[in-house]
């Protein structure tokens, strides 16, 4: 079962020109005239990788893509395109009784607390799913000893007042705790957190925040965070990956991309957050509504609603490119990236072949 | 447990769950509690109801009460029996398609369409008179032709869990299929399932009863449904004989009524929010803050 | 004068155990016509329940205690048959997540016409003419009232549930996390549509929310609660800036903001449980800077520092005084 890649180099995690394509359902008018049914290109050409001991933040509005980024980087729906690497194999292309073990090494965080917990099982059921799930607890102590130095590892600390609780007898932080609780509990090396905290009162966000930053640095694993956050992204990310209508248009460390933003939409996000400071009147409203992903425009997917956008951008994909303000951040902007290089790989999208 | 817990605080609940252990306490302690014997006969023909028969008697002088007790056996045994015959397929039945969906749900929806645009009643009628009369055909015929309403209820139902955050968890955790029906799915239709099959007794006790009434119950047991056949045949009409129809209707009747308060009681514990509806005749109240309350 | 005026409210909610949880403990406000008040806590804090028991739009299990005034009429003298009488034509809402309640077979500007005819207020002719006037009010293109709900963006709908609100010219207007739902650039542009609104047509806008970067933009006042009372009152720059009660310091220093590089806090603890009766201040549990007092009685709102600016806290009360 040999990946007929060549070996890649040794990312926790690496998409590959990532795609994910649905094919609406044709309506009537188009089954009248024998046309295909649209596209919708939620997901097009995404490349990114993650190491252990990193957090890697992957922010974009709804729309974007990013959610659909995260489940098709662990399987949990299928890509149409490019391929996903963790820990050195190709998920995108093992066979479905070989994701078991894939379950167990790479975590899903779930973004809705109130939701993601059965509340028929309590603290101590939910965390051994995964346990039951993989046959991973040789006998009940075995599987009350997980369990118990998971909680501690989250913080629910004194174990012995949670174990027994069930989920409506839990604060929303304290679910999602237990949540990342049951992810722990298999070892896994990599942890994908959809908006772990967005769903949270924000006097208890610095403490779920606070604990996947210390997780990947006392467990080694690497963590991908999506959200719509800028500033939760800010504060606890490594780098950060801008995402606009399934498709990258900015990566760099998060200081950079958040401090010196390249790319025009980046500037419009980190401008839209609102402060107390601000008085005068925001250049931050964008002319058109965000479109759809049915509805791809030709060239810059962001050219419509650009305020610098040339003729060039009408027609020709940008590709992402070290910015010219040689920050270290790669762009995917004609005007703020430097000239193509014939040596770099081409991280274009699919849409319009 | 919680919904126990919801379910013992209704007056409905309270009320139908008495009349259905009543009865069930009189099927099962028929043979104790008959003041007479329901086979022969104690009394004069098509008595009226006195102090020694309460009931009355039939136009065989055999004591309508006795009768009545000794009816309840079958009736409840029918209704319980092909009750559980529905559920179990139609529960079957609507959590793999619901579940599965894709080509299994469409050949279970066409299954299910297909027997339910049949009429139930005629198609039982004729059953029972090509293949017989014994108490277990007709359990079976019964129970065969009751499952429909269930598998799309239940369908429904399982349409909704499927989506929820705990089956996507689980399912990011790497169970399988088999493992998600069994711990996440079952335990959250049970409820459903037990509402289910209390409404489908009084179902089945009243098919019962329609099968016998038109001659095609099990001869050789005493039901309700057979006690109001056999008056209309002899004549109670005419004689005037009132308690040798009217209190087997009766017992049909409070047998139902128990079961659609049990069943309404179960669902409205199940889905609090039944009870409070934006649109509900209720308000809210008014109440003077107390000394307590004022800071 | 004030337009809406808030005396002593309570709300309790029964639970199916016969208990009461006590989610609104006493709170008295006023708020003048043209005000833009924000109303900042976190979940459970009784925000929405009271904006809910201003309208009367409470369920059957809550019961209200206090006094509720809009323009001089108490509308919850008679419970809910008072509250009708002003609902939407002198209090209107709109609700979280209400781009996702319209109903989906109806066009646009027919449920928009609706309240106005329903109300008596105008026939159908006039009811259709005011509609596209608050389709103009609210950016709307007037083509927007022969569309369906699902063919407008999630920020379009958001835009026609508010044109749905004023269209019976209502005093105050209440908005409970108008823009949760909705993207960062289009929020602002929401937040910008009301304040907009309330400046030109004189409205009240009283908007429920926790998320604090909307209150900085959207309000001049604001108003935090915690588990049922109002703990801080003032002008939303300063109460943002130089915030006088402990948990409004804490709530700040909790919230990620994007160019500050400073540590991130939380607030250890939960929130108090409100089926239980709470001796002294509500937040004492949590609170850095509590002593005995707080434990016994509970403090009331009193002047702090500057123009207007009220806190409930016993420290920052005996501070003030000496």
């Amino acid at each position: 079962m040999t990946s007929q890649q060549p070996a890649p180099p040794d990312h926790l995690l690496e998409l590959r020109d990532l795609s994910v394509h649905f094919t609406l359902r044709r309506s009537f008018g188009d089954r009248i005239g024998h046309r295909a049914g649209r596209v919708a290109y939620a997901v097009d050409g995404v490349s990114l990788f993650l190491d252990r001991g990193e957090l890697l933040a992957l922010v974009g509005e709804s729309g974007s893509g990013k959610t659909t980024t995260a489940l098709a980087a662990l399987r949990l729906i299928d890509a149409t395109g490019g391929s996903v690497f963790i820990e050195g194999r190709d998920v995108t292309r093992i066979p479905r009784s070989e994701l078991r073990e894939l379950r167990r090494r790479a975590q899903f965080i779930h973004q809705d607390p109130y939701a993601s917990l059965d509340p028929r099982l309590r603290t101590r059921e939910s965390i051994a799913e995964g346990l039951r799930i993989h046959g991973m607890a040789k006998s009940k102590e075995a599987e009350r000893e997980l369990v118990a130095s998971a909680l501690e590892r989250v913080g629910l600390i004194p174990v012995e007042t949670f174990v027994e609780r069930y989920p409506h007898q839990l604060s929303g932080g304290q679910r999602q705790r237990v949540a990342v609780a049951g992810s722990l509990v298999l070892s896994p090396s990599l942890l994908i957190a959809d908006e772990p905290v967005s769903m949270l009162d924000v006097s208890v966000r610095a403490g779920v925040l606070d604990l996947l930053d210390r997780l990947r640095r006392t467990e080694a694993v690497g963590i991908l965070m999506i959200t719509h956050d800028l500033a939760t992204a800010a504060h606890v990310s490594d780098r950060v990956a801008v995402m606009y209508h399934g498709t990258l248009v900015e990566l760099g460390t998060a200081r950079s991309v958040i401090g010196r933003p390249q790319h025009p939409y980046t500037q419009v996000l980190i401008a839209a957050v609102p402060s107390v400071h601000r008085e005068a009147s925001r250049k931050r409203t964008l002319p058109v509504e965000p479109p759809d992903a049915s509805n791809v425009p030709p060239g810059c997917r962001f050219h419509p609603r650009c305020p610098i956008a040339e003729e060039r951008c009408k027609s020709e994909v940008p590709r992402l490119l070290p910015a010219t303000n040689e920050s270290g951040t790669t762009v995917a902007c004609h005007l703020r990236s430097a000239p193509p290089d014939d040596r770099t790989p081409d991280v274009g999208s699919r849409a319009h072949l | 447990m919680s919904l126990l817990h919801a379910l013992a605080r209704r007056p409905t609940m309270s009320v139908g769950i008495s009349i259905l252990i009543a009865f069930t306490l009189m099927a099962v302690f028929a043979s104790g509690l008959e003041p007479y014997s329901p086979v022969a006969p104690s009394g004069p023909l098509f008595g009226a109801p006195s102090s020694a028969h309460w009931l009355g008697t039939d136009d065989a002088g055999v004591d309508m009460l006795s009768l009545i007790i000794a009816g309840s056996q079958n009736s409840m045994l029918v209704g319980f029996a092909a009750a559980i015959i529905a559920v179990l397929l139609g529960g079957a039945l609507g959590i793999i398609s619901g579940y599965k969906g894709g080509w299994s749900e469409t050949g279970v929806v066409a299954v299910t369409d297909f027997f339910l645009v049949i009429p139930a009643l005629p198609l039982m009628i004729v059953l029972a008179a090509l293949f017989g009369q014994s108490i277990y055909q007709i359990v079976l015929i019964i129970g065969l032709l009751s499952w429909m309403s269930v598998t799309y209820v239940v369908r429904a139902l399982v349409h909704t869990l499927r989506e929820r955050g705990f089956v996507a968890r689980a399912r990011s955790l790497g169970a399988g299929d088999r493992y998600i029906i069994r711990h996440h799915i079952l335990p959250h239709v049970a409820p459903l399932l037990v509402a289910q099959t209390v409404l489908t007794v009084a179902a089945a006790v009243f098919l019962e009863a329609a099968l016998a009434f038109v001659g095609l119950g099990d001869p050789s047991r005493i039901s309700w449904g057979t006690l109001i056949q056999t008056a209309f045949d002899r004549t109670a009409v005419s004689a005037g004989a009132w308690w040798a129809i009217v209190p087997p209707g009766v017992c049909i009747a409070l047998v139902v009524l128990g079961c659609f308060l049990t069943g309404q009681a179960v669902e409205e514990a199940m889905n609090p929010r039944l009870g409070h509806a934006h649109v509900s005749h209720r308000s809210f109240s008014l109440r003077t803050p107390t000394k307590d309350d004022e800071r | 004068m004030s337009v809406l005026e808030l005396d002593g409210l309570h709300v309790w909610f029964a639970a199916p155990d016969g208990s009461f949880a006590h989610a609104v403990r006493g709170v008295d406000m006023r708020i003048d016509a043209g005000e833009r008040v924000g109303i900042l806590g976190e979940s459970g804090c009784g925000k929405t329940t009271l904006i809910l028991a201003a309208m009367g739009l409470l369920p059957s299990f809550a019961s209200v205690g206090g006094r509720v005034t809009l323009d001089g009429y108490e509308v919850l003298a008679k419970g809910e048959t008072s509250a009708r009488e002003v609902r939407w034509t002198q209090a209107a809402m709109v609700f979280q997540g209400a781009m996702n309640a319209l109903n989906p077979v109806r066009r646009v500007g027919v449920q928009i016409a609706d309240p106005m005819i329903f109300h008596r207020q105008r026939g159908r002719r006039e009811a259709r003419e005011r509609t596209l006037e608050v389709l103009e009010l609210v950016g709307l293109p007037a083509s927007v009232a022969r569309r369906y709900p699902h063919e407008l963006s999630g920020g379009m709908r958001q835009r026609a549930v508010i044109a749905m609100a004023i269209a019976c010219e209502p005093r105050v207007l209440f908005a409970d996390e108008p823009t949760t739902a909705l993207d960062v650039v289009v929020q602002a542009q929401i937040g910008d549509l009301l304040c907009e609104l309330a400046e030109r047509l004189g409205l009240a806008l009283v908007m429920v929310t926790h998320d604090i970067g909307m209150i900085a933009e959207s309000s001049a006042r604001a108003v935090v609660m915690y588990a049922g009372v109002v703990v801080e009152d003032g002008p939303t720059y300063d109460v943002l800036t130089s915030p006088r009660h402990p948990y409004t310091r804490l709530l700040l220093e909790a919230t990620p903001v994007v160019n500050r590089d400073r540590p991130l806090v939380s607030i250890p603890g939960v929130p108090p449980r409100l089926d239980e009766p709470i001796e002294g201040c509500a937040f004492a549990a949590r609170c850095p800077e509590r002593f005995e007092a707080c434990s016994v009685r509970p403090p009331l709102l009193g002047h702090g520092y500057g123009h207007g600016h009220v806190v409930a806290c016993h420290a920052v009360l005996q501070e003030a005084a000496s």
